[in-house]
């Protein structure tokens, strides 16, 4: 199966700084899970691909500098306020565009900072396996589900209850 | 509008850098799940930073650290200033104590008090998203 390429950008994303380090520890690939069981009355387990683009999360601690920090916090926020929170980091490697999936974390390193943090690759080309997808099964439909109707509850009150129970009676009641 | 009351190094101590832990809040929002591809979306910039905490006091401490949460924070509900290094830059944070505190006993002289806070990122550098230095 190909590597699944990502989506065209009209504007391409920001680059990693050159100025900040690689993670030096703890980077981790998770592959995203592709396939669930199908429910069988007997025999073997059968095996269903689900999410064929279904995107692999990256792990990784960055130890930094003050500075570096502060230069890290510069690049992220540009990154959300220009490029929706969505980069490219030269040591992920191939054309993979990623943003954060949790929150990220710091700790202290002496002076400086431990960056713990989480990404998730996005704008995978959900078209990249429809070659060899038609090939084995001839065709693909592919739902886009485009809502036709919209239902608008205006939800009208006709009935308010009023309570008997005048202001001057609770507060000659109230503890 | 009454002041800001400051943290009170000098009654309770300082939040030393090693029993810190900073966690910034997510300021994207992935798009749903499968079949789509994910894709990010700038959602709340404004989005806070928390700070778990532990400090070390002493009995004296302790008593100005509940008088001061107690009385100057109003039960913890208000806003204080505490000076945080944030990058190369030391900023007086406006924080708020989240969730409720713990005190634990260490030995018969010493309190080890542990809590959350939340730092508004508007007191942030603008590096960070914020609005001051």
């Amino acid at each position: 199966m190909p590597e699944p390429a990502a989506t065209a950008l009209a504007v391409p994303p920001p680059l990693w700084p050159a100025t900040l380090p690689d993670p030096q520890a703890g980077f981790t690939v998770s592959q995203g899970v592709r396939t669930e069981a199908a429910e069988v009355m007997f025999g073997v387990t059968r095996l269903v691909v689900k999410g064929r683009t279904a995107p692999a999360t990256f792990s990784f601690t960055c130890w930094l500098t003050a500075a570096q920090m502060q230069e890290f916090e510069e690049f992220y926020r540009d990154v959300i306020e220009q490029h929706e929170g969505e980069f490219y980091a030269r040591w992920i490697g191939g054309s993979r565009i990623v943003a954060f999936a949790q929150a990220y974390q710091y700790s202290a390193l002496g002076t400086g900072y431990v960056l713990t943090g989480t990404l998730v690759r996005t704008r995978i080309d959900e078209t990249a396996c429809d070659e060899f997808i038609q090939s084995v099964f001839g065709n693909i439909y592919r739902a886009y589900l485009p809502a036709v109707d919209n239902y608008i509850a205006d939800l009208t009150a006709v009935d308010i209850y009023k309570d008997d129970f005048s202001l001057q009676l609770i507060a000659d009641n109230e503890c | 509008m009454a002041a800001v009351p400051p943290w009170l190094e000098a009654q309770f101590g300082c939040i030393l850098r090693d029993s810190a832990a900073i966690q910034s809040l997510l300021r994207t929002q992935l798009s749903a799940t499968l079949p789509s591809p994910l894709i990010s979306r700038k959602a709340d910039t404004s989005a806070a930073v928390q700070i778990n905490f532990e400090l070390d006091m002493d009995n004296v401490q302790i008593t100005a650290w509940q008088q001061w949460t107690t009385y100057d924070l109003f039960d913890a509900s208000l806003p204080f200033v505490i000076p945080i290094p944030w990058g190369t830059v030391i900023v007086g944070a406006h924080a708020r104590l989240l969730e409720a505190w713990q005190a634990t006993r260490v030995d018969s002289l010493r309190w080890s008090v542990t809590g959350v806070m939340e730092i508004e990122r508007a007191s942030l550098p603008p590096f960070s998203g914020g609005l001051s230095a």
